[in-house]
């Protein structure tokens, strides 16, 4: 019997290194590699609006192009923000709601067609990502704010938006911004258009299976140069084992979401590089605002001081993730707050208590179990730190709904910036149009000083006004304490050491010709 | 075929029927009852305004009766529905993924059968012997061996350590090694213990020593005779088997990245893709149900003291 299995192992070893060294093997022209990414899951579509999320992003990034580029990597931290010419070569402000863009000549589309401005105008036309019937609602989010896209002439496109809008800019260069291209957005339909898109990325599609892999090939005619790789594939490997095993082996070239306490068995390896970057993100608590005992915002605060928050990031993160100077991050450039800090001090939780005439009620946290990385381990010493200042507080671990169903007091969540600016990230996580409010657990008159600063800030164009306006958010966000941050966390991945790539804070993975080079054999 | 024996199918037919819409109709209430899917499809920023949009769009903001009598009515016209991930019909991608199911299935069945067939009747022959007792104590480690630890330490090994195989994906027959044999050992281990005993049962008939008598060698005894009997039984557990090999499927696709039916009813549910969930769940049960008609149906054609109409239950 043995002999047997030990037969076909043989059998297999003698084939194996030829067909595992098929992928590496250079090109009949002797230059380009191919360059194959194992990931936890594969997008449902390649149709960029639709698939949001970030193993949907990480994909559609190197197929698409927006107008606008925001320069990632121009931050020694993955989260830069400056912006800079891509498909467009300029663009001027006419009014505070009018932007003229001036498109790149010569561009072409993975068919051979040219860009031209109606192709622009196609993409962000009403019926796809705004306007009642919008194709993707999940657009409405970013470019509602739209009342008119026209093309002015072959390469000029006029943005108009129903009120003064700073971000437009920024809106251009992100989420829900790829370009597609009308003619086989028009001939292939929806449906056909997400399973194989045609646009003007790096990577053309080649094919595309969920729950196998995303194969994509260079596309030479690229407007930035010819890529690097000759074909990505991104190839679904939920089980970390099994995608570390792949790295090591040779099969895989990089690998994505390997959990921190993972990072050093993998670093181990001499020829893997571990990279990682604190994500644009932050794992928040909600406090239930209408709760009888959370009603006093003094227990609130006192709640949130009591978090050490370093603590976590040393000991759950390995000083991988960070703490941010309260929901301000440094890529909101002039807005951004310098000096700021979470409060963490158990005295005055103490005192708060007190004052708040506080005696034990219990207090319970729920968090769901998987979702959010180190959730579970998180909550456990909130409560230990809880306990510490005198909070009778409880953990419960429950399934999605329930986390925000009847008898929910504290319970957990996340803020993405999703544009450098206080209006992507708190105005839309925590405004009266985010989920929080809606639902009521934020009370409308805690909130509204926070809304009235927001609203204001919402017109303002004044640079110096608007930060005004911004500090004034937080104070009251912070004073209200509907929640607090507990922390940013951080992604990782595992590279073959000789290639170069580096990571952005969003999931989008940059591996156009400046950001992907392989070591010259 | 007799008329009592149509009768036994037809009634069997019915009984699968109902089977079957008892398993749809518990995934239903299920998976509905286990939260809203817009929760896991959409990211979780999403403005409540847009997630209501997509619950009009996925029928979810209708009583669930109603959402129910509209599956039933559906499904009885062979449409599955949408993904609500990717809007591609359900049955499609159930298709895509089946020959893969069936390929690593069938090999490690196949490999299962190999392997424990030789081990069991080898260990029947040596009846309480020191091999004996050493083939089934490797047995029991083959099939209390989790899918996933098998599958683990196989990667680890192969892999990891040695690098000569592939540890997942399904582009070349070399990928298929180390989840064949992941899925086959554990039943490759009840299988040899089945076997063992079927084996011994039949040794001790009466025709067996006539066999002996009338000069016939060993091996023409245990493949002219043996053999033959002691298949019956173990025809029946196999049609068990092919439930635990599915069932295997799930994790052991999980672990190699194998992109059959286990694979996708993972993924969806973890997405809460509702329509494709029960998709799959309803093919996964067509199978084990038509599969165990089968069995039923060549045994009592294999096996002239079995009529039809018993085995298939129903007859006067």
């Amino acid at each position: 019997m043995y002999s047997i299995k030990r037969r076909h192992f043989m059998q297999g070893a003698a084939v194996t290194p030829f067909i595992l060294n098929a992928p590496f093997a250079f090109a009949a022209d002797g230059e380009r590699p191919d360059f194959t990414v194992a990931v936890a899951a594969l997008p449902a579509t390649l149709e960029p609006a639709r698939e949001l999320s970030n193993v949907g992003t990480r994909v559609t990034y190197s197929i698409f192009d927006t107008l606008i580029r925001r320069d990632f990597l121009g931050s020694p931290d993955g989260g830069g923000s400056e912006l800079k010419p891509h498909l467009a070569t300029s663009w001027e402000r006419k009014s505070p709601s009018e932007l003229i863009v001036t498109l790149r000549q010569g561009v072409k589309f993975h068919n051979g067609d040219e860009l031209t401005a109606e192709d622009v105008a196609y993409t962000f036309r009403d019926g796809r990502l705004r306007g009642e019937k919008a194709q993707i609602p999940g657009g409405k989010a970013y470019f509602s704010i739209l009342s008119d896209v026209k093309a002015v002439d072959k390469y000029t496109v006029r943005f108009t938006t129903r009120v003064p809008d700073v971000l437009l800019e920024q809106r251009l260069a992100s989420w829900c911004a790829w370009i597609v291209s009308k003619r086989a957005y028009e001939e292939m339909g929806f449906e056909g258009y997400s399973r194989a898109p045609v646009a003007t990325g790096p990577y053309k599609v080649v094919s595309h299976n969920q729950s196998d892999a995303t194969v994509l090939e260079a596309f030479d005619d690229y407007f930035l140069g010819k890529p690097t790789a000759k074909r990505v594939t991104f190839r679904a490997v939920p089980e970390l084992a099994a995608r570390v095993a792949g790295l090591v082996s040779g099969e895989f070239d990089l690998i994505t979401n390997i959990p921190p306490d993972q990072e050093a068995v993998v670093g181990a390896y001499q020829d893997i590089d571990v990279r990682s970057v604190v994500l644009a993100n932050s794992h928040v608590l909600v406090f239930d605002t209408r709760d009888p005992v959370l009603a006093d915002k003094r227990v609130r605060q006192a709640l949130a001081s009591a978090i050490d928050r370093q603590k976590l990031v040393d000991t759950l993160w390995l000083g991988s993730a960070k703490v941010p100077a309260s929901h301000n991050y440094p890529e909101y450039g002039q807005m951004y707050v310098e000096g700021r800090k979470l409060p963490y001090d158990p005295e005055r939780s103490k005192a708060l208590l007190k004052e708040a005439g506080y005696n034990g009620q219990k207090i319970t946290y729920r968090t769901q179990a998987g979702y959010y990385t180190n959730a579970l381990e998180a909550a456990q010493i909130l409560i230990e730190m809880w306990k510490a200042v005198g909070i009778n507080a409880e953990l419960q671990v429950v399934e999605g709904a329930a986390l925000r169903g009847p008898g929910s007091q504290v319970f957990n969540w996340s803020n993405s910036t999703r544009l450098p600016d206080p209006l992507g990230a708190l105005w839309v996580a925590w405004g009266p149009a985010g989920e929080i409010q809606t639902a009521g657990i934020w009370e409308a008159a805690s909130a509204k000083a926070f809304d009235d600063a927001g609203r204001a800030l919402e017109a303002e164009i004044d640079p110096a006004k608007r930060k005004e306006l911004f500090v004034k958010m937080l104070d009251q966000w912070e004073e209200e304490a509907p929640g607090t941050i507990l922390y940013q966390p951080s992604e990782a991945y595992a590279i073959k050491r000789s290639i170069s790539w580096r990571p952005t804070t969003f999931y989008f993975m940059d591996l156009r010709p400046d950001n992907l080079r392989f070591a010259q054999s | 075929m007799k008329m009592s024996s149509l009768k036994a199918i037809g009634f069997r037919a019915v009984r699968s029927l109902v089977t079957l819409l008892l398993c749809v109709t518990l995934v239903f209430v299920i998976l509905r009852a286990a939260g809203d899917p817009s929760e896991e499809l959409l990211p979780p920023e999403t403005p409540p305004d847009i997630r209501q949009e997509y619950r009009v769009q996925w029928g979810l903001d209708r009583p669930i009766v109603v959402q129910y009598l509209n599956f039933l009515s559906r499904v009885a016209r062979g449409d599955l529905g949408e993904s609500f991930a990717s809007d591609l019909p359900a049955t499609e991608l159930v298709m895509r993924a089946i020959p893969k199911t069936i390929l690593l299935g069938g090999s490690a069945f196949l490999l299962a059968t190999l392997i424990g067939m030789s081990l069991g009747v080898t260990a029947a022959l040596r009846h309480g012997t020191a091999v004996d007792r050493s083939l089934i104590a490797a047995a029991v480690l083959g099939y209390s061996m989790p899918v996933f630890f098998l599958g683990i330490l196989l990667i680890l090994v192969f892999a990891l350590q040695l690098r000569v195989l592939p540890s997942s994906g399904s582009s070349s027959p070399v990928h298929l090694i180390l989840p064949t044999i992941t899925l086959a050992l554990p039943l490759a281990g009840r299988v040899a213990r089945f076997a063992r005993t079927a084996t011994l049962e039949v040794m001790g008939k009466p025709f067996i020593r006539t066999a002996r008598a009338k000069g016939l060698g060993q091996l023409a005894v245990i493949l002219g005779h043996a053999l033959p009997n002691a298949m019956v039984p173990l025809l029946m557990f196999f049609g068990i088997e092919i439930g635990l090999i599915l069932s295997g499927a799930v994790v052991t696709e999980t672990i190699f990245a194998w992109p059959g039916l286990g694979r996708l009813l993972v993924d969806s549910v973890n997405m809460r893709d509702l329509p494709v969930v029960q998709a799959v769940i309803l093919m996964i049960t067509l199978i084990i149900v038509l599969s165990n008609l089968f069995v039923d149906i060549l045994h009592a054609l294999l096996d002239p003291k079995v009529s039809l109409a018993r085995t298939l239950g129903g007859a006067g």
